[in-house]
C-alpha cells in the first residue's frame, strides 16, 4: 500500500510481494559479498521473470511502436520500471535522471543495518543509499543488456542516489569522475530527483 | 551623417558629450540631492517629534486629556503629518487622530519601543515614517510623517539644475566651435595643397603648428619634395603599369590557389619581384605537397585507428559482456557454494541421526542375540528337563507294570485264596470276602496301572513332541543367532560406512566452506574487472571519438589542400 504519497511503477507493486526474500537473503547470506551476491541473483531472476510476463502480456501496438530509432528513455521495458526518465546528453555518455524511486516505499521494510558501510568498504563503491538500490541497478543493466541499439550505451553506471523522504544521499566518486561532472551540479540535479545514472 | 561636414560633426560629437556629462551630473547630483532630501526631512521630523513629545509631558503628567487631545489635533494638522497616537507606558492609547481604533500593528510598534520605522505601511496609508518619541518614564508619542517622494525630489531638482544645464551646453558648444576651427584649418590647408597636387602643381603648404597637423604638413611638403625626383614619363609609366597589373593577376591567380603560373623575370625591379613570387611559389608548392602527403598519411592513419578502434570497441563491449556473464557465474558459483555448504550441513546432520540409529540397531540386535542364546539355554535346560522326566515316565511305566503283574498275581491269588476258602465251607465264607475284596482291589490296581500305562503313553507321545519342537526351535535359534550375529556384523559396517561418509560429508563441506570463501573473494575481483572493463571501454569509446574527430580535420584539411592547383611532378 501506498503511505508515503510517492509515484509508484509497475516494478513497486511486482516487487511487493517479494520482499520478504529480500529480508531472508539480507538476513542468511553471510558476510556482505555472498549477500550482495545473493541480491544480484535475486535481481537477475527477478528481472527475467519480469521481461518474460511483460512479453507475454504486452500490447502489441506498443510493441510493434518501437522503432530502430527509439529512444532509451522510451523503451517501454525501462519506462514501466522506472517511471518517467529525463535525459542529458552529457560529452561522456547519456545521463538519465529517474523522476521516481520505485523502492522509495520499501525503504523502513528492508533495514540498513550497516550494509552501506559495509559494501562501500568491501566494494570500495559509493552512490547507493540502501540495499534495495543493488536490485535497482542489476534490473537496469539486464533490462539495458537486452534494449537491441547495437553494441553501444548498453551500461548503467551509477552516479548517484537519493532518498526522496529523507532527503539523504550519495554520489559515486567514481561515476563522478567517468561523467566528468562537478559534485555541486550533480547535488543540484539530486535535489530535483531520485536517482542518476549514465549509458555507456 | 555622411553629408555633413567634419566641422558639424566635431561639433555634434562635442554636443553629445556634454550632453551625457552634463546628465550623468545631473542623475547623480538629483540622487545624492534626493537622498540628502530624505534623511533632512527625516531628522527635522525626528526634532519636530521630539519638541512635540516634550511639550506633551506636563500634559500628560497631570492628566489633562481634554487638552492632550486638542494638542493631539494641533499636531495632525501641521504640515505632512499623517496621524499622531499618544500612549501611556505600557503602550495603551490616550488619545489619537485615527478616525476608528489605533491599528494593532501600531500598537505593537510602540510597545516594541522601536524609535523610527523608515518604511512604515499601514492600510490606508502610503508606505510613511513612523517616529516614536518617549514622554519621560510616562508614555509615548507616535507620529507618522509623509515619506518624500523621489520623483517629486527629482522634478524639483529639475527646475534647480535647468539653468545650469543650459550654461554647460552653451559652454560645450563654444569649446567645440573653437576645438572644430583648430582642427579644420590646417585640414583646408592640407585639402587645397592636395587639390592642387591633383592639378600637376607642386605646392608647399603652410605649417600652422607643431601638432600632428603642423607634423602632417611637414611630411606633406618634404614628400613632394622628394616626388619631384621620381616623376616618371609617360611610357615609363605605362611599362610600370603593365607589369603592375600582371604582377597582381599573377598575385590573384595566387591567391585563388593556382600555383601553376610564374612570373616572368625582367631585369628591371619587377624582375626581383617575379624571381622572389616565382621563388615563394617554388616554396609554397613544395610545401603543400608535403602537407598534401602528411595529411593523406594523417587521414589514412586516423581512418586505420578508427577501425582499430571500432574493433576495440567491439571487443571491449564483448569483454564487458563477458565480464557480465563471469560475474552473473560467479553469483551462481556463489549461490552453489552455499548451497552446497547448507545441503552438506543438513546431510551431516542426517548421518549423525544414522549413526545414532545404526549405533541403537547395534545394540539392539546385541541384545536380540543375547535374548536368543537365553532362550537357547532355556531350550536346551527344557530339552535335558524332557529326557529325564522321559527317563521318570519310563521308571514310572516300569513299576506300573510290575504293579499290573503284582495286581494279577494278586488277583490269582486271590481267586486260589476264594476257591480254598469254598473248600473249608463255613469256616471259609469270611475269607472267601475277604479274598474277593483283595481280587477285586487287584483288578482295580490293574486297571488303574492301565491307565497309569496309558496316560504315560500319552505323556511319553507328547514329550517326544515336545522334545521334537524343541530340536527343531533349537536349530531355529541358532539359525536366528547366526542372522542376529550377520545383523550385527552388517549394522557395525554399515556404522563404519556411516562414519565415512559422514567424515566425506565434513570434508565436502569444509570444502564447500572454502569454495564460499573463495567465490567470496572472487565476487570481489570480478567487481574490480568489471570496474576496469567498463573504464577501458569509457577510454575507447573516449579515444574513438577523438580519432574521429582527427579524421574528420584531417578530411577537412585534404579538402583545404586540394583547393590549390600545382604543377604535376
Amino acid at each position: 500500500m501506498n503511505t508515503l504519497n510517492l509515484p509508484e511503477t509497475d516494478l513497486t507493486n511486482r516487487f511487493r510481494p517479494l520482499l520478504n526474500e529480500v529480508v531472508d537473503i539480507l538476513k542468511k547470506a553471510e558476510g556482505i559479498t555472498l549477500k550482495i551476491s545473493s541480491l544480484r541473483r535475486f535481481s537477475r531472476n527477478f528481472i527475467r521473470k519480469f521481461i518474460q510476463d511483460l512479453v507475454a502480456n504486452i500490447d502489441i501496438d506498443e510493441l510493434n511502436n518501437i522503432s530502430e530509432t527509439e529512444d532509451i528513455k522510451d523503451n517501454i521495458f525501462l519506462k514501466r520500471l522506472d517511471g518517467r526518465l529525463l535525459r542529458l546528453d552529457s560529452p561522456r555518455g547519456i545521463l538519465l535522471i529517474s523522476t521516481v524511486c520505485p523502492f522509495i516505499h520499501f525503504f523502513d521494510i528492508i533495514p540498513d543495518n550497516g550494509f552501506i558501510m559495509e559494501y562501500e568498504k568491501a566494494f570500495r563503491k559509493e552512490g547507493i543509499i540502501h540495499p534495495l538500490c543493488i536490485i535497482h541497478h542489476i534490473i537496469r543493466e539486464e533490462l539495458l543488456s537486452r534494449i537491441s541499439k547495437g553494441p553501444l550505451y548498453t551500461h548503467p553506471v551509477l552516479i548517484a542516489t537519493r532518498d526522496m523522504v529523507k532527503g539523504t544521499r550519495a554520489i559515486s566518486g567514481e561515476g563522478k569522475s567517468l561523467l566528468g561532472m562537478k559534485e555541486e551540479e550533480l547535488i543540484r540535479l539530486l535535489n530535483e530527483y531520485a536517482c542518476i545514472f549514465l549509458i555507456l | 551623417m555622411k553629408g555633413l561636414s567634419v566641422r558639424v560633426k566635431i561639433l555634434l560629437t562635442f554636443l553629445g558629450i556634454v550632453l551625457i556629462i552634463a546628465t550623468g551630473v545631473f542623475i547623480y547630483h538629483a540622487i545624492e540631492m534626493a537622498e540628502e532630501m530624505e534623511h533632512t526631512s527625516l531628522e527635522r521630523y525626528k526634532l519636530y517629534a521630539t519638541s512635540q513629545a516634550s511639550k506633551a509631558f506636563d500634559l500628560l503628567i497631570t492628566e489633562d486629556y481634554h487638552v492632550l487631545k486638542t494638542f493631539t489635533d494641533e499636531i495632525r494638522s501641521s504640515k505632512d503629518v499623517l496621524y499622531a497616537v499618544f500612549t501611556d507606558k505600557d503602550g495603551n492609547t490616550i488619545t489619537h487622530t485615527f478616525s476608528s481604533d489605533v491599528p494593532s500593528e501600531l500598537l505593537a510598534l510602540i510597545k516594541e519601543g522601536k524609535p523610527v520605522t523608515e518604511e512604515f505601511n499601514l492600510q490606508g496609508f502610503k508606505p510613511h515614517y513612523l517616529i516614536i518619541s518617549p514622554i519621560g518614564d510616562y508614555g509615548f508619542l507616535a507620529t507618522g510623517f509623509v515619506k518624500p517622494s523621489m520623483l517629486a525630489l527629482i522634478r524639483k531638482e529639475i527646475g534647480d539644475f535647468l539653468f545650469v544645464y543650459l550654461i554647460s551646453i552653451s559652454i560645450g558648444i563654444i569649446i567645440a566651435f573653437f576645438v572644430s576651427s583648430r582642427i579644420m584649418n590646417p585640414l583646408k590647408d592640407l585639402m587645397k595643397g592636395m587639390e592642387r597636387i591633383g592639378k600637376g602643381e607642386i605646392v608647399e603648404v603652410k605649417v600652422r603648428s607643431r601638432d600632428e597637423f603642423g607634423e602632417i604638413a611637414r611630411i606633406f611638403n618634404e614628400t613632394q619634395q622628394k616626388l619631384k625626383g621620381l616623376i616618371l614619363t609617360e611610357e615609363e609609366k605605362q611599362k610600370m603599369q603593365d607589369n603592375i597589373v600582371n604582377f597582381l593577376n599573377l598575385l590573384s591567380s595566387a591567391s585563388e590557389g593556382d600555383l601553376t603560373q610564374r612570373a616572368e623575370v625582367t631585369p628591371d625591379i619587377f624582375g626581383s619581384l617575379g624571381d622572389a613570387f616565382n621563388l615563394m611559389v617554388e616554396g609554397l608548392t613544395g610545401l603543400i605537397n608535403d602537407v598534401k602527403s602528411s595529411v593523406e598519411g594523417v587521414s589514412k592513419e586516423a581512418s586505420r585507428i578508427l577501425n582499430i578502434l571500432r574493433e576495440m570497441e567491439k571487443g571491449a563491449e564483448t569483454q564487458m559482456a563477458e565480464v557480465k556473464k563471469a560475474v552473473e557465474a560467479t553469483d551462481e558459483a556463489a549461490h552453489s557454494a552455499v548451497t552446497i555448504s547448507e545441503k552438506t550441513r543438513e546431510a551431516n546432520e542426517i548421518a549423525r541421526t544414522a549413526l545414532e540409529a545404526t549405533s541403537r540397531g547395534s545394540k539392539t540386535v546385541l541384545e536380540a542375540i543375547d535374548g536368543i542364546q537365553l532362550i537357547r539355554v532355556t531350550i536346551q535346560a527344557i530339552n535335558k528337563r524332557m529326557k529325564y522326566l522321559s527317563e521318570r515316565l519310563m521308571e514310572i511305566g516300569t513299576i506300573s507294570g510290575l504293579i499290573t503283574e503284582i495286581a494279577n498275581r494278586t488277583n490269582l491269588l486271590a481267586i486260589n485264596a476264594s476257591i480254598e476258602a469254598s473248600r473249608a465251607g463255613e469256616q471259609g465264607k469270611g475269607f472267601i470276602v475277604i479274598a474277593e475284596e483283595i481280587r477285586g482291589l487287584a483288578e482295580r490296581a490293574a486297571k488303574s496301572t492301565k491307565q497309569i500305562g496309558d496316560i504315560i503313553g500319552a505323556i511319553q507321545t507328547e514329550s517326544g513332541e515336545v522334545t521334537r519342537h524343541l530340536e527343531e526351535a533349537t536349530t531355529y535359534v541358532e539359525k536366528e543367532t547366526r542372522i542376529a550375529q550377520d545383523t550385527g556384523k552388517v549394522f557395525t559396517e554399515i556404522d563404519d560406512i556411516i562414519k565415512r561418509i559422514s567424515t566425506i560429508i565434513s570434508e565436502i563441506h569444509d570444502s564447500a566452506e572454502g569454495q564460499k570463501a573463495l567465490t567470496s573473494k572472487v565476487v570481489l575481483s570480478m567487481e574490480e574487472v568489471q570496474r576496469i572493463s567498463l573504464q577501458v571501454l569509457k577510454l575507447v569509446h573516449d579515444f574513438r571519438e577523438v580519432a574521429r574527430t582527427l579524421s574528420g580535420t584531417s578530411q577537412r584539411l585534404m579538402g583545404s589542400v586540394e583547393k590549390f592547383k600545382i604543377p604535376e611532378a
